[in-house]
């Protein structure tokens, strides 16, 4: 059995290396880790070949593999994949990385489970938990062999009793000239790192009316040195913030999520479910938050704030 | 310009909040009508007409309905009693078939997940399948001769790209404000609805697999609090709120 890791970046293939030593102690598995040239520096490949614990490394290498070109990347795994008949292939779940685990399962037609929960050999089946409908709900599915998967959440440290070979391999591969053409990168100010270590956020939902009103908001994230962001409507439609916090943006555990009218919808909060605690201050009896919130406050969202403002300056005052 | 859009039914079952603003038992996935509205805004620019696909029964019919009532020109209803447990690749597989069933499309669209299964695949096989260039998490889009171009979304950039037609744009929730007709409005619809099944589009169901099946599906459950905080005045509550903060580690 082999288990092949692909990663866009150095500290998730890190970590699948993890995971996947975790499932070879159970499934007896060789462990392969793909490196693309485009997205790996020269000394980063170097401290992939001597420090990740893979029984081979190889580099799939074509001057036509540009980023972006998903198809191309799928295609140089292929190559690979005719040599090797991998059985798991582990991809990161950046959205790079989803988008070519899918192309590379349309092409090999093989199944391919993304974002999973769990995973799990029972009785010679492949059992696989994952969200549903927003992610307040979990699906079991059972599956086989070969397969594509994600994980939600990748295991960060892991003691393997295995010390593997770490084979190195260069692979000049076959692919195809990009038929979507980039015109422009524009690079967004997300804060997608900052909010993911925050041990407080405050996170600001639809019933906020107007930019000018994030001002008081800032103030007190700044006070109580909490991260600040908002729901997927006002990052996407109102352009309030360059990321979002939700499942299909950024999922955070801080120590306390403070919801400033934040309505609830599934999708959002299946992010913020790792929360250790989460306040809800709403103006909606409601409000879908409710049902997952330890704290909730239902007020008028505008008289509360100012006064958080004025005690917040007289604290540090104080102070 | 030719455009086809592929819509999914969803259960209410699991969206309990949604039972309040309709009377169906199905309703359109979300990504899926910000295709339709983008689909219909492109041919009012650039002229042609919009076909609607959908893999489902006569049950869920009012979503087909929806799709031509926010002003798609057809519907194709693709209804098999063995469709109801399938995988991703062979609904893409059946997805394939109807297209190439039809009259050439220059542009085909998709929402880029179902927001009850989230599989998010199946937009991207079709086009791998079909042989065309593909653009995903797509928040904007337009025409420019024979190119479509679209504004991509990543998880901290937004790349703007190009493709020739035919192509496949994936399509985020984003790309359009919700709007959900009426349902009188739904009711109404006078449009063609064609009916296809497995046979017609020249698949047989032994070609159609099930790699990936459902065993179960249970909700969340979370030991919360659930503490309402009570006050008098606003001055009270912020000096509750701030002492809740200022208690976590």
């Amino acid at each position: 059995m082999i288990i092949t890791c692909i990663a866009d970046n150095i500290e998730d293939l890190n970590k699948l290396v993890i995971q996947s030593n975790k499932i070879a102690e159970i499934t007896n598995a060789e462990i392969h880790v793909i490196l693309f040239k485009y997205y790996f520096k020269e000394a980063e490949i170097e401290r992939i070949k001597n420090e990740i614990n893979a029984n081979k490394i190889i580099l799939l290498n074509n001057i036509l593999l540009m980023k972006y070109d998903y198809e191309a990347f799928a295609n140089a795994i292929i190559e690979y994949y005719k040599k090797y008949k991998s059985d798991i292939f582990l991809f990161n779940n950046s959205i790079a990385s989803k988008e070519l685990a899918t192309i590379l399962s349309s092409k090999i037609n093989v199944p391919a489970l993304l974002d999973i929960k769990e995973l799990n050999f029972i009785e010679g089946k492949i059992i696989v938990k994952k969200e549903f409908a927003g992610g307040v709900y979990y699906a079991e599915y059972e599956t086989s062999l070969p397969l594509i998967l994600s994980f939600l959440e990748l295991e960060e440290t892991y003691n393997s009793k295995i010390n593997r070979s770490k084979q190195f391999e260069e692979m000049l591969v076959n692919t195809n000239v990009s038929r979507v053409i980039i015109r422009h990168v524009k690079k967004l100010n997300a804060r997608i790192k900052e909010l993911r270590n925050a041990k407080r956020i405050i996170c600001v939902g639809e019933a906020i009316r107007e930019k000018t009103d994030l001002k008081d908001l800032f103030e007190i994230a700044n006070y109580l040195g909490a991260e600040i962001s908002c729901s997927r409507f006002l990052s996407t439609r109102r352009k309030w913030f360059d990321e979002w916090i939700g499942i299909s943006g950024v999922r955070v555990k801080p120590d306390i999520y403070i919801g400033m009218g934040i309505s609830g919808e599934p999708f959002h909060v299946a992010g913020i479910l790792n929360s250790k605690k989460i306040l809800a201050i709403t103006t909606d009896p409601e409000s879908e938050i409710i049902e997952f919130a330890d704290y909730i406050v239902i007020c008028d969202i505008y008289k509360i704030i100012p006064k958080l403002v004025k005690r917040l300056r007289k604290s540090i005052r104080y102070a | 310009m030719r455009i086809a859009v592929f819509v999914k039914p969803i259960s209410i079952n699991y969206f309990e909040k949604r039972k309040k603003y309709t009377k169906f038992e199905f309703f359109m996935n979300d990504p899926d009508r910000g295709a339709v509205i983008e689909a219909v805004k492109l041919v009012k620019n650039y002229g042609g007409e919009v076909n609607v696909f959908m893999i489902g029964n006569e049950a869920q019919l009012n979503v087909l309905k929806e799709a031509l009532a926010l002003g798609a020109n057809s519907g194709i209803l693709i209804s098999d009693p063995i469709i109801e447990n399938i995988d991703t690749l062979s609904k893409a597989k059946i997805i394939v078939a109807a297209i190439k069933k039809s009259k050439p499309y220059d542009v085909i669209i998709f929402g880029d997940t179902s927001i009850d299964t989230m599989h998010g695949q199946l937009g991207i096989i079709v086009a791998d399948k079909l042989g065309l260039p593909h653009i995903s998490n797509v928040v904007r889009i337009w025409n420019e001769d024979s190119k479509i171009v679209c504004e991509k979304r990543t998880e901290d950039k937004i790349i703007t790209c190009e493709a020739r037609m035919p192509m496949v744009a994936i399509v985020t929730v984003d790309l359009n404000p919700e709007y959900i007709p009426k349902t009188e409005e739904i009711e109404s619809v006078n449009k063609p609805i064609l009916k296809w099944d497995l046979k017609y589009l020249g698949l047989k169901p032994e070609e159609l697999t099930n790699k990936i099946k459902l065993r179960n599906i249970e909700r969340i459950v979370q030991n919360r609090e659930r503490k309402f905080i009570y006050f008098n005045d606003y001055e009270e509550l912020s000096e509750k709120i701030i002492n809740i903060i200022n208690q976590q580690k």
